[in-house]
């Protein structure tokens, strides 16, 4: 309680009839109820605050998604074929776009549409990636050629397993003298990956 | 048994004095709507009564929706479509809590622009400020929040890039996406999120508020223009 700290030396004090040295009941009770009251405001407001927030960082539910046989010849080398597929178990919310490019026999880009300018879907024109909603634009290997995006494409991991490709989670790319690397975490659109910039978001 | 009764005026205000001997609320009510304001106000001045009349029509049609509006991803565009098409004058609820919430956001920048235009924010009143704007900030989390329940394409992709913005914030931008989406993408946790900030916490604070904002409305009296040629009495001071 304040009139406690008030003078100096006040723990000396002994004389209970020295109406600095003692606390009213009036004033106990009101700081006893207070704090009581804060004590229960804390209990009810900590677990509320965990339940609201936790889900969200507990990372999300996602499978393999199989592209079918990796010698597909619906795969053409060097040409980005579009693929729906679901990467999650929510049905159409988990649906998804990727730009599949071969590369070699079981080499590929897997190219997520989602535009790094604030998430729109974007199409492939036969030389660029294009954002309908603010006009951003990308070259064939998913860097920023024009309008607001800040960094390349993200792209999805994948496996090829018993002879099929597998498409894992979409992360996140940077660019580096001119060419793209993966990085092995997901960040939002929006979120630059190289800079100073780049320091100003930590990962989730 | 004629001189027992009394008139039937008397009757008539019977239960308005038994309230008003037990809660005061009559006199309260007459308080609130004969107080006395300046000579020189003009039009201008109802904005916020305007407001108060639009928020009491958002939350009644609010309520009205909810009795059929499911927040689940497979049903929410089919119950918004059963509203619209099926529910008896289902189109003009949910017309008027679309437009309604329009003209909210256009009555609220005329109230704010005025009070800004003729300083009324300045001393006594910064608090009538500060609870107003925070009303404000209320007011666009019901937009952003409302907007993803219709859950068709445009509501969709609306919310994401909705999202993707608050995200761009420094430091806790990321955080804050993942908190509104729960989790890095949408989800069906995220449109029971959203509603359940629609219709409970949102509407709830932006009530308590306006409680406040009237209260604080009503204790300091309203500004005069500030071409005002009253003068100002000993009384007023």
């Amino acid at each position: 309680m304040a009139e406690n700290g008030d003078k100096a030396g006040a723990a000396s004090y002994s004389d209970v009839n020295d109406p600095r040295a003692v606390i009213s009941r009036s004033k106990f009770l009101t700081g006893a109820t207070v704090a009581l009251g804060g004590l229960i405001g804390v209990a009810i407001a900590v677990p509320a605050i965990g339940y609201t927030v936790g889900p969200s960082f507990k990372g999300e539910d996602w499978f393999w998604s199989s592209f079918g046989p990796v010698d597909n010849p619906d795969f053409p080398e060097g040409q980005y074929i579009p693929v729906v597929f679901e990467r999650g178990k929510l049905g159409d919310l988990d649906r998804r776009v990727a730009f599949v490019r071969r590369d070699g026999a079981e080499e590929f880009t897997i190219m997520s549409n989602i535009c790094m300018h604030l998430g729109c879907p974007v199409q492939f024109k036969t030389t660029n990636f294009a954002c309908p909603c603010h006009g951003g634009q990308y070259d064939t290997e998913g860097i920023r050629t024009a309008g607001p995006p800040n960094r390349p494409l993200n792209r999805f991991e994948y496996k090829v397993e018993n002879g099929n490709l597998y498409v894992g989670r979409p992360f996140a790319t940077k660019e580096v003298d001119g060419k793209v690397v993966m990085t092995d975490e997901f960040k939002l659109p929006g979120i630059p990956t190289t800079g100073l910039l780049s320091w100003l978001y930590p990962s989730v | 048994m004629s001189t027992l009764l009394p008139p039937p005026g008397e009757i008539a205000k019977m239960p308005v004095d038994w309230v008003e001997e037990r809660s005061g609320l009559v006199s309260v009510g007459k308080y609130m709507l004969f107080r006395n304001v300046p000579k020189d106000i003009s039009w201008l001045q109802t904005l916020g009564s305007a407001l108060v009349t639009v928020f009491i029509l958002q939350a009644t049609t609010g309520v009205l929706l909810a009795m059929y509006y499911q927040p689940d991803p497979d049903t929410a565009w089919m119950t918004i479509k059963f509203i619209t098409d099926d529910a008896t004058l289902g189109w003009l609820v949910r017309g008027m809590h679309k437009w309604g919430s329009s003209i909210m956001v256009v009555l609220l920048f005329l109230h704010m622009g005025r009070t800004f235009l003729f300083g009324a924010y300045k001393y006594p009143r910064e608090m009538t400020w500060i609870t107003g704007a925070i009303i404000f900030i209320l007011v666009m989390a019901m937009s952003f929040t409302g907007y993803l329940l219709v859950f068709d394409e445009r509501a969709y992709w609306a919310t994401i890039v909705g999202v993707n913005i608050n995200g761009t914030a420094p430091i806790l931008g990321p955080a804050l996406s993942y908190i509104l989406m729960v989790g890095p993408e949408i989800s069906t946790h995220t449109l029971s999120r959203f509603y359940a900030l629609h219709m409970l916490v949102l509407p709830g604070a932006i009530g308590g508020l306006i409680a406040l904002h009237l209260w604080l409305v009503i204790r300091l009296g309203v500004t005069s223009p500030p071409w005002s040629r009253m003068q100002v009495t000993e009384e007023d001071v």
